[in-house]
């Protein structure tokens, strides 16, 4: 591959899924500069190993990719109490948006962002990214029994907030 | 045991709302399951969540700095190398070194390639945007005295400090701690105030403007300040550029820049106004967000030649 057509190549599969691999890390770790690091690591090792993934398996790849530097990184930093205190509070949003934000909305936002990581994840990749369950399970290597039972009990523990209201 | 807490609900429930939840039912028993009113609730949460707004990351300056990493990381490591090599490559060090001393006394010159938009943190903190096909530059003590050159469009945030001054070829900036957009290309001179108190001078006139106002000159004189969405201001810099009653050629001009191509304005369009915008992303939505609005015929080739009739 000459180094032009790679670095089209490269350039194509990077803006059809660093959005995607960013929402991906962000649903887990709810942490902004934290998720576009890994995202950044994540095309610099893809570059590296581009001519050894075969055609059409580019997704499956960085996603994996992803997932393992967030695990290696999390290992290595002990971050984990860091971001699990949600800072989804903080996150960019329009400044026009508070306003038509409902109450209910925002109930269900802090519902979610307490979620535990694994549940939150589930959820937001089927409800944001419209992944199946087989799809999700694929993507994060386990059983599409195990996404069922996180979905499942993601969607018991968020139904709670319409007591609270 | 079951940790799900399902005492409200049996089992064929929680078995259809996944189901439902995977986009796997349907016809009759969509419909029943749909009518159920328990389910109204879960309906309710899975159409809020996907109301929910994420952070974007900027597409264009991740890029950047990806390809940065891997230029870094193409410097071939330390190996055993013959003598021979060694001197050749002491002098290419020497200079290296002398390259780099020369850097350190020159202006720092960050220029954005056509259609390429890219995020820039300068010395003091303050953060720069800058559009397509711009150039800013300063020089190595620019914390003594926070003075820049831009040719094109910027969006600042300035950290508060000392005076904060923007130089173009078609007038300058000055500001204490604010953000603020300038346009300044071809002669045309536009600033805008997000926050804060900024000072706009062109030749002898100078101008105050505060957030929400923007202030345009042409041959050194300000035109009337004019009140503005504060929010739209930098809305160019996450992927869609923003028009508020602005002259049909500057908006011409402005995607001209951003997708680098030519593309001609019949005179008998100049001074329209146009509010509105268009997107980054394809030039052909592009075309048709400005031009069909302002109900004027064109076409876009297959190879993006725009044609204006």
């Amino acid at each position: 591959m000459s180094k032009s057509t790679k670095e089209q190549k490269f350039n194509v599969l990077y803006s059809e899924w660093v959005h995607p691999l960013f929402r991906f890390i962000y649903f887990k770790t709810k942490d902004q500069s934290l998720s576009e690091d890994i995202v950044q690591d994540t095309f610099v090792k893809f570059w590296d190993k581009m001519g050894t993934v075969g055609e059409g398996k580019e997704k499956s790849y960085l996603f994996a990719s992803a997932k393992n530097l967030l695990l290696n990184k999390i290992a290595h930093d002990k971050v984990v109490g860091v971001h699990a205190k949600g800072q989804t509070e903080s996150s960019v949003k329009s400044p026009h948006y508070d306003l038509e934000v409902t109450e209910f909305q925002q109930k269900l936002e802090k519902a979610i962002s307490k979620l535990p990581d694994n549940q939150r994840e589930v959820f937001l990749m089927n409800r944001i990214e419209g992944y199946k369950y087989r799809e999700i399970a694929e993507l994060l290597k386990i059983s599409q029994k195990a996404v069922e039972k996180r979905m499942s009990q993601a969607l018991s523990e968020l139904r709670k907030i319409h007591n609270k209201i | 045991m079951n940790k799900i807490n399902h005492t409200n609900f049996d089992n064929d429930f929680d078995k259809l709302l996944l189901q439902w939840f995977d986009g796997n039912l349907y016809g009759q028993e969509l419909s029943d399951f749909e009518a159920d009113p328990k389910f109204i609730e879960y309906k309710k949460i899975g159409d809020s969540a996907n109301e929910i707004d994420f952070p974007i990351i900027n597409q264009d300056s991740l890029l950047l700095k990806i390809k940065n990493q891997l230029k870094d990381n193409d410097v071939p490591s330390a190996k055993v190398i013959p003598l021979w090599k060694k001197l050749v490559s002491v002098a290419v060090v020497a200079v290296a070194i002398f390259g780099v001393m020369i850097l350190f006394s020159a202006d720092i010159i960050i220029d954005s390639h056509h259609a390429i938009q890219l995020s820039h943190a300068l010395p003091d903190g303050s953060q720069v945007i800058l559009n397509s096909d711009s150039e800013l530059e300063y020089d190595n003590n620019f914390n003594q005295e926070r003075v820049l050159n831009l040719k094109g469009e910027a969006f600042f945030q300035v950290e508060k400090g000392k005076s904060f001054t923007v130089v173009t070829d078609e007038g300058e900036v000055s500001v204490l701690g604010t953000s603020f957009n300038v346009l300044a290309r071809d002669g045309v001179f536009v600033v805008s105030c997000k926050t804060g108190k900024v000072q706009v001078s062109s030749k002898n006139n100078s101008k105050i403007i505060t957030p929400g106002e923007r202030v345009r000159f042409s041959n050194g004189v300000a035109t009337n300040i004019e009140k503005v969405n504060p929010v739209k201001i930098d809305d160019w810099t996450s992927g869609e550029s923003y028009f508020e009653r602005a002259p049909l050629q500057e908006v011409i001009s402005s995607m001209s820049h951003k997708y680098d191509v030519e593309i001609d304005l019949p005179q008998a369009y100049h001074g329209k106004l146009f509010t509105g915008s268009f997107i980054h992303s394809d030039f052909q939505k592009a075309s048709k967000m400005v031009l069909v609005p302002m109900g004027i015929a064109y076409e876009v080739t297959e190879n993006d030649v725009l044609k204006i009739h």
